[in-house]
Parts: structure tokens; sequence; C-alpha cells
């Protein structure tokens, strides 16, 4: 180790050797000054840029130079020069004192050798497999792409299709309303009839009721039997000319009555008759119940399908949502159940008057257009999710070669004392108490946050679960080479903000020999 | 802060009671025929209320160095009074003559070795007026607010009684006859329904005498009322400063219409700015100050005190008149302070200056001077809640390395320990913290751990269960074991008035059984006012018993300074009293000093925060607290950059410069942040590493005459009425004024100049003269640093990783040249670490530049400290071109280089290489 010693001042390395020639004066290597050449290294700081003292500690901004033979050479700031602490493995930075320190630089040259041999191996078998990555990543994007494209000419043809089947189902429509329209004229003019007829049977019935003398003829007395239809209830008397207001007569006939009479009383009227229990109640209860349970069975039956179908689509967009899985939605695609159609008939069912058969006919043929149409309408939607997923996936950055699709769809985990901590990469970072517990989100995927010369150093996850008192969680992925996926460290150098240490092959990249120490002296 | 937790004066009944009290003319009288002397320096008086005809003793005492004390207590108790142990150092007596005038029945004091002054006890009313040189100076009860509560049995209701007893005629005889509690309780007795007739309301019976309830908590007040009031005048000042802390202005305010300043140690959440609120520590001491005088007065006791300020401008001329020594000068200006506190005796010290170091002389005397601070403790310090484990120390350390920037400790917080248990390790966390001091250790830095008061009940954690064995803990009323909430949940708290309890927590501290220590781990006592999360005002009940019979409401200011008091007695043991110890603590009180640095507590990252850093840090610096600070960056909340900057520019001229945050904040490492940030926080932080000599000679000077390193105008410049208020600049010893940034985007700061010898900035070395108020521009990367005319700094401008690797660096001097042509420093030189400096191994140099030969003189030739470090540069400001430069060492002349700057006047001498501690001249012609 002895051989070469080249005459150079201290702390300068070889290539700045030619700037101190004994020979000539000094200057300042930002030109300031120039001193005499015994003003160099003489351990008093005369260049503002630290240059006349580059084995010294007397410029605050100086730099010594250790050869450190064997191993790799180092500047340190001149502030590490003579203070105690050995900082160069050759020992050279505390030349006051030359014993202080051992030379270790062929120790520190066998351990990095060897550490660098590890690290080529790995980088190497990482490399390989980065590439394989890379290879399926390309196919897998240009998989994604190609499907894009097929299911974009797809929906091209659906929204057709959808066109036609909504200028089709209008039309019909137009028929459907039309008819329904006409049914429920029809019904209603009959409803009435027969709401007219009963109140004259009713007119006729009180008629004959009050007449208690039968003469045919209704006086006042008769009519104050029935208290209930005193005008001015208020003083609880009902009297003759208050009587005599209702019927505008001393009596009336039957016919006057009906003209005149029954229409002002028909709603106050009580008839004085007690109805026969058995027959009148019972009936009416009954109906009104079977009617009603009716009507509930039939809203379950309107209802039930439909939620089932709803749950269905939500579960599958959950889970295209959260996987990207477009071979899953793809299978499913055919099986989706016919939306909720509202059938027409149900509408009319209180008139209780079933359509004609034309009407009806119509109806179910209105109900068909709608059925189709919607059925390409659902068709169309799953598509247009399916190419969003797709194209999400496909804005994704999963590196200059694409390697890093590896990651997506799997998680990886690290158990510390404390949690399992959970990175699936493009998706989330979690934590959960390691003997069970609810999982919290560190945070979602949010881009890669790596110096703009090698943005793929670093993950950011964003928007976790937000602190109590304090930040929305997040955290920082650092990416380094390794042999496999594997979560190595996970760290919170502040609260709420989590730092993962994460080794991948597609990280790795070509070892540059160069940048090992070399085998030569 | 929840103003809500901590009381008003209206809420504290003592307070209240002696706000109230404002007779027309005091009820306390004496006689000349009791004068009695005690010794030379020592005059007993009896005095009387004659409300109630209680008798009380008032005890003159006459100290070296122009100060008096003063003590009244009552003539017999029914039970002892408190006295405040452990305070007052041994203080020589001087003698005194007493000269009794019958005439106007008065007693003129003339004090023996000092003939300009002279204490005045008026007998009735009683008043005591103190003059120097026959000014009046101070006047003691001139407000007629004195007033001693006097012990008495607590009334047993008897409603009958009272109103069957006749009325009887006061019997001056009575008393005489009377001797022992069970006479005294008759007369009391008596005397009642009497008292009753006087007043409106039984003073004997006023609100919250017996029991008072706060909140959720009751006082049960066994002993009754017992509280204490004084006023004392400052006659002829219209400024006064002290009794920190407070987070407020340095001049204290008038606060009539408003809160008294209180003083009880508390731990204050998130506290807020221009408050009287009490803090984290108490310092009854107080300074007054006009242009042509300094004076100090102490106001000794450990209960909760209240102080009112009254400096209105009514004041303007009332005692002046009284006196009559001004007449015919304009109104003269005085502040009357009124002194309430709600437990022990009157004992006050009168400090008569004249100037402001000869009182921080006097008051340092009585209660101590500064602990010299170790080295490495004078740097920077880096903190936060938590350093996790050994790799996060590991790569904080190395960060600082990577970035080149100095620090010396490393600071652990309550996280670092196995569930806040102290003394012990998280083992996950920390498995080998031996190994990892020692990594730092061998780059010469150093570590704190945090070591609480709090101890956690757990039988299975050995500090609990010995102390519990040996009954070393507070105890309640009933005499079971008292139990407050803290970090560690359920916690019991050590009872440290007993001198057997501090032992044994000294004892905690070798490494032996501090398992995980090593000598280069020092300490951090917080929490120690005592914080209980659950008690009042999250402190211990008042009613809770200590050792020796004494109730907490007696020694409450005084728990904390016990604390820090054992722990160094503990660092000095573990190395057989070799090695300086440091513990900061958060709690302080009269004396503090004397044990170690304090800190401001938990600060918040606010622009107004950074700015009340100056006026906090100066009152505790006035109270004689050399080593003080406040947390960089603010402990709550995040800094932006900016201001992290700035406050970095401004702690590194204050005492204690240490970065630390809370546990809910962002990291702070300087290097997190853009590297402009980074590169400015570095330059202060290096600027601090540049300066160390020039602090650690302040340090040493502090520890030798309790002049405080950090220091306000006034102090410097006693004279310039204009500099009384200013906290917002301060001096750094005599030779550097500061003036932080703390407002963004600050590009230019306006700054006073006072004195005639102008002063140099440090950067730029423009000259500005003075008297004036400049323009100094401030860019981020400056604020406002100027050295004064007339002085001389010492640096090291070779900065290194931590002070330790700074010893044998050479040393610049940089000299400020008067406008006369002169300029005077000193330097202080040690090992850093020993006590060696007190067996004469140190350098201390006089610095003299005049005549154009600059001086190096040892100012004790017996001392000698062996350095290898030498004079690499001296750097004159303000001289003209010189000719030649000669060196004169050993008798021996040699010629020396030099380079000069005309447009700045900046002469550099190159290298004169003489080793420093030598004796060493160097001419200009």
């Amino acid at each position: 180790s002895q051989m070469v010693q080249v005459d150079r001042p201290r702390g300068v390395s070889l290539t700045k050797k030619v700037l101190y020639d004994p020979a000539k004066e000094f200057t300042c290597f930002d030109g300031s000054q120039t001193i005499q050449f015994q003003f160099v290294n003489d351990d008093y700081c005369d260049c503002n840029d630290g240059s006349d003292e580059p084995g010294t500690s007397a410029c605050p901004n100086g730099s010594f130079h250790c050869t450190n033979a064997g191993y790799r050479p180092q500047n340190i700031p001149s502030s590490r020069v003579n203070d105690g602490i050995c900082d160069c493995c050759d020992g050279t930075d505390e030349w006051k004192t030359p014993t202080a320190c051992a030379n270790t630089c062929m120790e520190l040259r066998r351990a990095a050798l060897e550490e660098n041999k590890k690290k080529m191996e790995e980088s190497s078998k990482g490399f390989a497999l980065r590439q394989e990555y890379a290879k399926t990543g390309q196919a897998k994007k240009l998989e994604r792409q190609e499907k894009v494209k097929e299911l974009q000419q797809e929906l091209a043809q659906i929204q057709l299709l959808e066109d036609t089947l909504k200028t089709e189902k209008e039309a019909i429509e137009i028929q459907e309303t039309a008819a329904i329209d006409e049914h429920k004229r029809i019904a209603e003019e009959k409803q009435q009839k027969i709401a007219h007829e009963e109140n004259l049977r009713k007119g006729a019935e009180a008629f004959s009721e009050m007449d208690v003398d039968k003469d045919g003829s209704l006086t006042i007395p008769e009519l104050l039997s029935h208290p209930e239809l005193d005008p001015d209830t208020s003083d609880g008397i009902f009297t003759e000319e208050e009587a005599l207001t209702i019927l505008q007569a001393g009596s009336v006939d039957m016919a006057v009555f009906m003209d005149t009479v029954w229409g002002a009383i028909n709603e106050t009227f009580r008839t004085n008759i007690p109805p026969p229990m058995e027959e009148q109640e019972t009936p009416a209860e009954d109906q009104i119940q079977d009617g009603s349970e009716q009507e509930r069975e039939a809203d379950r039956e309107l209802l039930e399908e439909p939620e089932e179908e709803d749950q269905d689509q939500d579960e599958e967009d959950e889970d295209s949502d959260e996987e990207y899985d477009d071979e899953h939605e793809y299978d499913e695609d055919g099986e989706y159940r016919e939306p909720p159609v509202l059938r027409k008939e149900t509408d009319t069912s209180n008139s209780g008057e079933p359509y004609d058969e034309i009407t009806q006919n119509l109806v179910n043929q209105a109900n068909e257009a709608r059925s189709k149409f919607q059925e390409a309408q659902t068709k169309k939607k799953n598509l247009e999710n399916e190419v969003e997923s797709l194209n999400k996936a496909l804005e994704l950055d999963f590196g200059p070669d694409e390697g890093y699709q590896a990651l997506q769809f799997q998680c990886f985990e690290l158990l510390t004392m404390e949690y399992k901590y959970k990175l699936c990469p493009y998706d989330k970072a979690t934590q959960s108490p390691k003997n069970g517990g609810s999982e919290t989100v560190l945070g979602r995927w949010g881009s890669w946050s790596g110096p703009p010369e090698n943005i793929y150093a670093k993950m950011m996850y964003e928007n976790g679960i937000t602190c109590w008192n304090g930040p929305a969680r997040s955290t920082e992925v650092v990416i380094r080479c390794g042999m496999e996926h594997k979560l190595l460290s996970v760290d919170e150098p502040s609260r709420c903000a989590y730092k993962y240490e994460f080794a991948t092959p597609c990280a790795c990249t070509q070892v540059d020999p160069n940048a090992l120490p070399r085998d030569e002296l | 802060v929840d103003a809500g937790n901590f009381k008003r004066c209206d809420q504290s009944a003592f307070c209240q009671r002696q706000r109230n009290f404002k007779p027309e003319i005091s009820p306390y009288v004496t006689n000349i025929d009791s004068l009695r002397k005690i010794d030379n320096s020592h005059f007993a008086l009896d005095i009387t209320n004659t409300q109630n005809n209680k008798a009380f003793v008032l005890d003159l005492f006459a100290l070296e160095d122009s100060t008096l004390r003063l003590k009244i207590n009552e003539a017999q108790p029914i039970a002892e009074r408190y006295e405040v142990p452990n305070t007052i150092e041994d203080v020589k007596a001087q003698n005194m003559i007493a000269v009794p005038n019958l005439k106007n029945g008065s007693i003129v004091f003339h004090l023996g070795d000092n003939t300009n002054i002279q204490a005045v006890i008026s007998c009735s009313p009683f008043r005591l007026d103190i003059y120097d040189e026959k000014e009046p100076v101070f006047s003691v009860n001139s407000r007629n607010l004195m007033h001693i509560e006097h012990l008495r049995q607590k009334p047993v209701p008897k409603p009958h009684e009272e109103k069957t007893k006749p009325e009887e005629p006061e019997n001056p005889d009575e008393e005489q006859a009377e001797q022992g509690e069970n006479e005294e309780e008759d007369k009391q007795e008596e005397q009642e329904p009497q008292e009753e007739e006087k007043e409106e309301s039984d003073p004997d019976d006023q609100p919250g005498m017996w029991e008072e309830t706060f909140k959720t908590h009751t006082d049960s007040k066994p002993r009754g009322p017992e509280s204490i009031g004084l006023d004392t005048s400052f006659v002829n000042f219209a400024h006064v400063y002290g009794i920190p802390e407070h987070a407020d202005k340095m001049a204290l305010k008038s606060t009539v219409g408003s809160e008294p300043y209180r003083l009880y140690n508390l731990d204050v959440f998130e506290y807020e700015l221009d408050s009287r609120a009490a803090l984290y520590g108490s310092i009854p001491f107080m300074i007054g100050h006009n242009s042509k005088r300094t004076v100090g007065l102490l106001w000794l006791n450990a209960a909760e005190t209240w102080v009112d300020v009254d400096s209105t401008e009514d004041n303007k001329g009332v005692l002046g008149t009284l006196f009559g020594y001004f007449a015919g000068e304009e109104a003269v200006p005085e502040v009357n302070v009124h002194w309430m506190s709600e437990s022990g005796v009157i004992d006050v010290y009168f400090m008569l200056g004249r100037n402001p170091a000869d009182v921080m002389r006097q008051y340092t005397k009585l209660t101590g001077t500064s602990y010299m601070p170790p080295m490495w403790a004078t740097t920077y310090h880096q903190s936060r809640w938590n350093y996790k484990d050994e790799q996060d120390v590991k790569t904080v350390d190395a960060g600082f390395d990577e970035h080149d920037i100095p620090y010396d400790c490393l600071w652990l917080d309550i996280e670092h320990t196995d569930g806040k248990r102290y003394f012990t390790w998280d083992t996950l966390k920390f498995p080998d913290p031996v190994q990892m001091q020692n990594a730092l250790a061998a780059k010469g830095r150093k570590m704190v751990t945090i070591i609480d008061p709090h101890i956690k009940v757990d039988t299975n954690y050995h500090i609990y269960r010995e102390a519990q064995n040996k009954g070393y803990f507070i105890k309640n009323k009933d005499g079971s074991e008292f139990k407050g909430w803290c970090w560690p949940g359920d916690s019991a708290y050590l009872d440290l008035t007993l001198p057997e309890v501090r032992d044994w927590w000294a004892s905690q501290f070798v490494p032996e059984v501090y398992k995980g220590s090593t000598l280069n781990l020092f300490t951090w006592n917080d929490m120690n006012e005592p914080s209980v999360f659950n008690g009042p005002e999250i402190t211990m009940h008042k009613d809770i018993i200590h050792g020796a019979g004494w109730e907490h409401r007696h020694v409450h200011n005084l728990y904390g300074i016990l604390l820090q008091m054992s722990t160094v007695k503990g660092q000095l043991a573990r190395s057989q009293g070799n090695e300086r110890p440091f513990v900061l603590s958060r709690a302080f009180y009269i004396g503090t000093q004397k044990y170690g640095a304090i800190w401001t507590g938990d600060n918040t990252a606010e622009w107004g925060h950074l700015a009340a850093s100056v006026p906090m840090l100066l009152s505790i610096g006035l109270c004689g607290i050399a080593h003080s600070g406040a947390d960089v960056g603010g402990f709550f909340k995040n800094p932006d950059p900016e201001m992290l900057s700035r406050w970095y520019q401004a702690a590194a001229y204050q005492p204690f410069f240490r970065a630390h945050a809370h546990i809910d904040t962002s990291r702070r490492e300087p290097w997190l942040y853009d590297d402009k940030y980074r590169d400015i926080i570095r330059a202060a932080i290096r600027e601090r590493y540049e300066l160390l000599p020039y602090w650690y000679t302040l340090f040493f000077q502090a520890h030798k005459s309790g002049e405080p390193p950090m220091r306000p105008l006034w102090y410097e410049f006693p004279a310039d009425v204009s500099t009384f208020d200013k906290d917002d600049s301060h001096m750094v010893g005599t030779a550097l004024l500061v003036q932080p940034v703390s407002k963004p985007n600050t590009q230019v700061t306006s700054v006073y100049l006072p004195g005639a010898t102008g002063w140099f900035d440090v950067k730029t070395y423009q000259y500005y003269p003075s008297p004036n108020t400049v323009s100094i521009s401030t860019p981020l990367d400056k604020i406002a640093v100027l050295q004064r005319g007339g002085t001389i700094v010492p640096r090291k401008m070779r900065v290194r990783r931590c002070s330790a690797l700074m010893t044998h660096d050479p040393y610049t001097l940089f000299v400020a040249v008067s406008p006369q042509g002169t300029a005077v420093g000193q330097l202080y030189m040690d090992d850093g670490h020993t006590f060696g400096f007190q067996n004469l191994k140190y350098n201390y140099k006089n610095l003299l530049f005049q005549n154009n030969v600059l001086i190096s003189k040892s100012a004790n030739p017996d001392a000698s400290w062996d350095s290898d470090a030498w004079l690499e540069r001296v750097v004159f400001m303000g001289v003209s071109r010189p000719t030649k430069i000669e060196m004169t060492v050993d008798g021996q002349v040699h010629p020396l280089e030099f380079s000069y700057e005309s447009t700045t006047r900046v002469l550099t001498v190159r290298k004169p290489g003489v080793k420093m501690q030598k004796d060493w001249s160097i001419a200009i012609q």
C-alpha cells in the first residue's frame, strides 16, 4: 500500500493536483484571491471557497479528499479533519494524530465486494424477473386495449339496437295510452251511472222511511223525527221553521222530494232502521281485508324480483370496481335478468274493470317493447362500465415497461409486534390489529411520487382514515429492487404519515459493474 | 386554553378577601418601646392589629450588599406558620444601628456598611420606608394593605350563646393574662360578637375561609384562613419587571380593574398570550428600574400568590408628596404592588441596587447563582415527542451529519419508557439503550431521557414498589396514598419535601440502578408543577398532606424545584461529583438557577408565540435563571418553513436552544424542508456554535455574579428611558443586540440602537451610529444582530459536528472599536464538563483594546487550564488601515499579516497563532 505516493498537498485529489503547483502562487478556485503557496494548507482560511485549505479544517465550506486506497475515494467536509473521529477508512483525515485511526479500507473493500456480489446476483435475478413481468404487463395492456376496441364496437351496435327499440316502444306506447284512456273513460261513465242510481234508490228509501204515515207525502212533523237534519245543530233544537226551510212547503210528495229536497239532505240523513248485523258488517270488513291483502301480495310480487336484481347488480358493480376483473364481468354479461317493469293492468285494478281484449293486447305489446328496450339499456350500461374500468386500468402507470402490472390485484402483508400491515398496490395501504379487529385504511392509491429523475422510486397512498385530532392518514411506499415482491418494513415517522419499504423485481435494473470498487489498485 | 379550568382572583377566596381589604387607616401599629436589638444586624418590634388585638413580631435584618430583610409573623400563632426552607443562601449580615425618634414616633435604622441606606419605621400606623441617599425608594404599608389572617380555631356554631351573651367592653389587660391555646380560643369567642357589631360581616366568617369549592373539587382547609397581604411601593419608579411566569410583556402592566398576576405552578394546556394567568413556574421577585436606579424585591413565599400592580397615572405624586422629598419636582411616579399569598409569613427582601448588575448580584447572593452548565448543554438540542426507537435515533443522528448540521444532544420523551414507568425502557423499541448512547457519545454527543415525578401505581414497577414500601408518597388527609391521574394512568407522587425521599430519588440515577443509562445520559423533569390531570386546576389538591405535616397548599410552588434539585443530586452522585449535571425542568421557583435549565413549556407554532419567547425569557432571566428557552418551532401545531426558519434564527440567540414538538405534529428535522430553509436553519445553528465561546463566557459570568446572558436593553443602557418597555429586541451579554423577526415576510426590521458607541452588523460589518432607530435589511436568511461599539466577542469559526469536537479549535476575536478607539471583552475557557474550574482549572482572559493595542491578560493569574486552542484571527471593526501589526508574547515581538477592507473599515489580522491561554498583545501601527 505504500507503493504509490503522489506528491500533492494533503486532502487534494489526483485530478485536482494540477491546480496546486508549489512553484507558483496559488489562486483560489473562485478566482477571488491569489496567495503565496506557503499559505496553502497552513491551517488558515484565505479563500472564500475554501480551496486553499484542502487538508485542514480551517475553511468552513472546504472539503477533504481521502484516497482510501483499495476502497472508494471520498470527499468529506473540512470540518471533519482532525476532529478526533475517523471518517476516512485510510485514517488520513486525522493526520495530526496518525495513530488514532486504523486503516480499515481493505476490510471495507472485502465487505463491499461481498455485498456487491450479493447485490449483483439479486439485481440480475430481479432484473430477469422484471423483464418477464414487463412482457406480461405489455401483453395485458395490449389485451385490454383490444378488449376496449371490441367492446366499443359492440357498444355502437347496441346503441343502434337501443335506438330502434326506443322508437318501437314509444310508438306502441302512444296506442297503449290512447286505449287505456278510452278504457278509463268508459269505466268512469259506468261508475257515475251506478252512483246516480244508488242515490235515487237511497232517496226513495229515505222518503218511505220518513213518510211514517205512509200517505205518500212528507210533512214537517215527519221530518222533525230526524234531528240529524237540523241545519243549525248549535242550539240543539230542530224547529218547524228549520224543517220548513228544508222542505220549502208544508208537505212534499215523492217526486218533489226527489227533485228538490233529497239532494240537500242526502249527506246528513241517517236511517233510523237498525241494519241487520250479520249481513251488513261482516262482508264489508272482509272486503276491506281481502282487498288490502291482495294489494299487498301484488306489491310484494312486483317488488321482490327487481330487488333481487338490484342486489346482484350492486354486488357486481362493487366487484368490478374493486378488482377491475373484466373476465368475470364478461361471463356474467348475458345473465342479467329483466329489469323491473311496471305492468299497466295493475294501474286500473282499483276500478276492478278488466281491459277489453284489444286494450290488453296493446298493453302486452307495450310491456314487451319496454322490456326489450330496458334490456338493451342494461346491456349498454354494462358495456360502458366495462370499458370504463378497462380504461381506468389502462390509465394506471405500470412503469416504463409495464412491469408493475404484476402488482395489481395483489396484497402484501407484514406483521409487526402490534399490527398487520397490508399493501395492495394501485389500491390501498391498511393496518389492522394483529389479533383481529377492523382494518384502518392508511391511504388509497394516489400516484408515483419519486423525485423527477426517478418517479418510480416511491408510491403515494393518500386520504386514508382521518386521525383523531389530526390529518388524514397517508402512506409513502419506498420501492427498491428485490428478488421477490415483499413488504420489508413499516414506519410512522410522523403521526399518521406512514412509510413502507417495499421490494420488488420490478424495480431492479441492470447492474453497472463500474459502480463497484475495482479489483485493481 | 380552557380558562374555566383555572381560577380567577374572585374564585380564590383568600385573593378575594385580600383584594377587598381596603381600610382607610392601617389597623397595624407598633411602638418604639418594643424595639429590641437581637444582634448587631437584627432588630425586633412588636406589632398589634388594633382591630382584634392580635400580636405580631417584626424582624428587620441588615444583610451585606445593600440588602434588607423584613419579616412579620404572629407572636404566638396557635400553630406554626409555614416558612420556606432551602431557598435563601447563607448571606452575611451587616451592622445596623437604630435611632428612635420619640417626637414623631419613628425609628431610623442606619445600615452600617453603607451609610447611604436608611430604613424608617413609622409606628402608628405601621409603615416602613427605605431610603437610598435620603431618596425614598421603597415604602411598605403606605397603602394600608398589610393584612395577616391570624390562625384560629374553627368556630363551632353557637346560635343561643351568641344571642344571649351581653356585649363586653374590650379589656386591654385580658390579653396579657391570657396564654396558651385555650385562653386564645376563649378570647376569640368573646370577641366575635363584638366584631359583629363593628362590621357588617364577621371577619372571622367570610366565604371560603373554612372550605372552598372550585368546579368539582372541594378544598377542606382544616387550618382555616391564614393568608397574608402587603403593599410595597416602588417610589419614583414607573417600570417594574419580573414575577414570571406569564405569557405577557416584560414590563409589568397595571392590573387595576383586571386580574392580578398569579404565581401558582400549573400545567396549562395551550396557554394563551397577553395573560397574567399562572403558568409552570413562579418567582415572586420584582425589579424596579428608572433612569438612575435599579432595585429588587423578593417576596419569599411558596403558596399560591397573586400580585396586583398599580402603576396608573393617578398615583403620580401621591407618595412623593407624602415624603416631601420631591417637593417642587414634577409629579413623581410610583408603582404600588400588592402581594397576596394564601399562607406563610411576611418575609420580604429589599435590594437597593443601584444598577441592574448590582441587583442581579444581590438577588443571586440571596438565592444562588446559576449552575455552570456543561458546554454541550449550551449548544443546540434536538427533541420531539417522540423519537420512537433506536433506528429512529440513529437515522436522525445520521441526518445531522449528512446535512452537516451540528447538534449536541438528542432527547427522548415519555414514549421511550415501558408504559410511562420512568427509569425503564420500552425494550422492543429500545433493546440496547447503552449501545445507542455509546454510538452517539463516540461522536461527543449526549442524550436526555424524560423522568417525571408521577409514579405509575404498579407493584411490579420497582420504583413504585420501593417508594410505597418506604412510605415515600404524598398522603391524602386520611393518611392513605394520594393517587392522581397522569401519563401512566393512576399515579402516586413522591413526597419530595422530605430529605430522605430526595436522597432516595437521587440514588436512582447511578447506572447500576437506572438500567440502560450511561454517564452520557442526562435528565428532563417535566410535569413537576405537579401536573395531576384529574386534580383541581390540573394539579394537586391543596389539603393533602406532606410528610412533615404541611398541607400541599403551603409548599405547592416548591414541588418542581425539589424534583430538579433531587435529580441534580442523583447526577452528581453517579460521577462522584466530578461531572456537571444537566437537568431541564418545566416548573421553577426562586433559586432554580442553581440546579439547571427551564423552558417555557407547551407553546404553539404561531408567530405570536415566537414573539412572546423574548419577553418571557427576559423576565425569567431577570429573576436569576440564566439557562432558559422556548421550544423551537412551537410545541403544538405545525410551523410553516418560514416561521420555523425565523424561530431558529431567534432561538440561536436564546440561552437554551432546543427544538421540540408534540407527537401529533409532522416531523421537523431541518432537512425535511426545501434546501433553502434547511440552509437557513443550518446557518442559524452554526451561528450558535460559532458563538459558543461567548455564550460560555456569559454562563460563567452568570455563575459568578448572577448576570443573565440574555438581558433587556435597559440592563445595558439603564439611563435610556426609551428602552424600558422594549421587549422585541434584547441583548446577549453586553455586546450583541438581537431583534428577531416574528412576522411573516419581513424584509426590513426597524431596530432601535441605544448608547453612543455605535453598532456593527455582525454579518455585513455595516456601521450604524447611535443612539438611532435604523432600518436593517432582514431577508429570510438574516435577522438584525449587531455588535456594540466598544466590545470584543470571541468566536470559534470552525463548525464541527458537536461542541466536544471543538475543544482544540482556534478562536477568532471580533473587536468592535468604539468612536473613542476602545473595546473590552472577556473570554472564559475550561474543559467544559468537570468541576475542575472550581479548583482554578480554567482560563479567564480580560481583553482590552486601547491606544491601538489589543491586550489579553488573565483575570486570575492563579487559574490555568491547559488547552491547545489558539488565536486564529482577529477582526477589528471600525479602524483605519494600519501599516504594520506586531504581536508580543513572552517578550518576543513578531509581525503579523493582515488584510484591510476600506469600505467597511474592517481589519483582519491573519493567524496570530498564539495559545489562547497565554497573555499577549497585538499592536496596530
